[in-house]
């Protein structure tokens, strides 16, 4: 792209007023078209793991819009601290993926202030496939707000492997990378953490 | 327990486990269609601002190299580091020097003048009145003084609880289930730093309950609670406060203790 050539400039917009995340798109935008260039790497790598982060943010937030907020923080912050990732330590995935638990735990601690941990059934509308009925929709809306519900009375640990593994969906290979551990300790944290999700989904049925 | 599992499946799944794990791989999840771009255009707009020649990015290296063996010349010679460090106390005490200059306190009959820094170090020693009461040292003294009277500058306000239903909260939640279930409760004094923004750090047990568990679950609630900071002629400052948290099982609420014994609560996290 040639910032100079005014065909091809990003569209003017007011900064000042505009939110730094997320950019919504004016009508008319071409994305494609305004998107500057990145480095190369990390463009690669935001093509490469944007939907995994955002699915695992997903798993953990109650809304599309704060897992979008949330993902964007995680890139920014990935772009901002760039220079300071060493390939030797880590995976880019996992890199990111540690930047995500951060983001999502300074989001989760931000709405327990706010007494709003709690997920409505209004705000899982995205997660529902196509369903042959309304009523099953409902039933299906219901079904994953409990799921996610539980999955917040679990422990941290038990709560970001679950993530992992749901949301991000990674093998327990790719898991077990990312966290620093053997494919078996993988396998059986997810093994364990699923056991305390049935347990805490068998309470609740009881207690309703 | 020593489990030899392996592979992208996990074997050995009970029928319900097994029934959860396909249940959870089938949640879909996926992205607006227009997120992925938006958010590429944003961080590609991020990266030129980063790139973008200032005066900071050409030249602040070298600013920052330049003055930095400059002071380090300087401290080696006596002379200037005492300039110096009476110029860096005259930035960081401007505020309060200039209050202190104002001119002496109107005194009260019979009382003698003394001045009050904004952040004073004298220990505690008046009892809270409540569990609530937020007792900060600069008042203690003014009780405590006997003979000599302080006076308090009007400007200055007290810490106070930003949402007392949220301290509440906070207790409840620190409460240590095994005590409340015991009917075991005490009260603990803290002392802790609430800085200019409410957050409170550096907390420490100034009065134990006899009970090492609920010293640890205050001190603990402590670091959660959020309080409306002091002010000092109108400018939010930090200041050392005593609180007392106070364990009451009589007043526990019931759902969060089912929380606490690994029953989620209905509709409530």
């Amino acid at each position: 792209m040639n910032p100079t050539d005014p065909a091809q400039a990003p569209p003017a917009r007011d900064r000042t007023s505009t939110p730094a995340i997320p950019l919504r798109l004016a009508p008319g935008d071409d994305a494609a078209r305004i998107r500057p260039q990145l480095p190369q790497d990390f463009a690669a790598w935001y093509e490469a793991h944007r939907e995994v982060i955002y699915r695992y943010v997903r798993f953990r937030v109650a809304t599309r819009e704060a897992a979008e907020d949330v993902t964007s923080e995680v890139f920014l912050k990935a772009l901002r601290f760039l220079g300071r990732y060493d390939p030797s330590r880590a995976p880019a995935r996992a890199w990111l993926l540690h930047i995500a638990r951060n983001a999502v735990a300074d989001h989760l601690r931000m709405l327990k202030r706010r007494r709003s941990l709690h997920v409505s059934i209004d705000r899982v509308p995205d997660l529902v496939t196509d369903t042959p009925s309304p009523e099953e929709r409902i039933m299906r809306e219901e079904r994953i707000q409990k799921l996610l519900n539980c999955n917040r009375t679990l422990r941290e640990p038990d709560q970001e492997i679950l993530s992992l593994r749901y949301g991000a969906g990674l093998s327990n290979h790719e898991i077990a990378q990312t966290l620093g551990i053997t494919d078996n300790a993988a396998a059986v944290r997810v093994h364990r953490a699923l056991a305390r999700l049935k347990a805490a989904l068998d309470t609740t049925d009881e207690m309703q | 327990m020593t489990q030899h599992l392996s592979g992208d499946d996990v074997p050995e799944l009970t029928p319900e486990l097994a029934a959860l794990d396909a249940e959870l791989r089938g949640l879909h999840i996926r992205e607006r269609a227009s997120f992925g771009p938006e958010l590429g255009a944003e961080l590609g707009h991020r990266l030129a601002e980063m790139d973008r020649p200032t005066f900071a990015n050409r030249f602040g290296r070298r600013i920052a190299v330049g003055g930095g063996s400059v002071l380090l010349l300087a401290l080696v010679f006596s002379p200037a580091r005492a300039s110096i460090s009476d110029l860096i106390s005259s930035f960081l005490y401007s505020d309060a020097a200039s209050a202190m200059d104002e001119g002496p306190m109107p005194p009260a009959p019979g009382g003698e003048l003394v001045r009050v820094a904004p952040e004073p170090l004298l220990p505690p020693v008046r009892e809270a009145e409540s569990e609530l009461a937020v007792t900060p040292l600069r008042e203690k003294a003014r009780v405590d003084a006997g003979a000599l009277t302080v006076y308090e500058p009007a400007e200055f306000t007290v810490p106070k609880v930003a949402d007392p239903n949220e301290l509440k909260t906070v207790l409840e939640e620190h409460y240590p289930a095994h005590l409340q279930a015991a009917r075991v409760g005490g009260k603990v004094r803290v002392r802790m730093w609430v800085d200019a923004s409410g957050s409170t750090s550096y907390v420490q047990v100034r009065t134990s309950s006899g009970v090492p568990d609920l010293d640890s679950a205050a001190r603990e609630a402590a670091t959660h609670i959020v309080f409306e900071p002091a002010r000092w002629l109108g400018s939010p400052v930090g200041t050392w406060v005593e609180f007392d948290v106070g364990f009451d099982p009589a007043t526990v609420n019931s759902e969060h203790f089912a929380l606490r014994r690994g029953k989620p609560d209905k509709g409530v996290l």
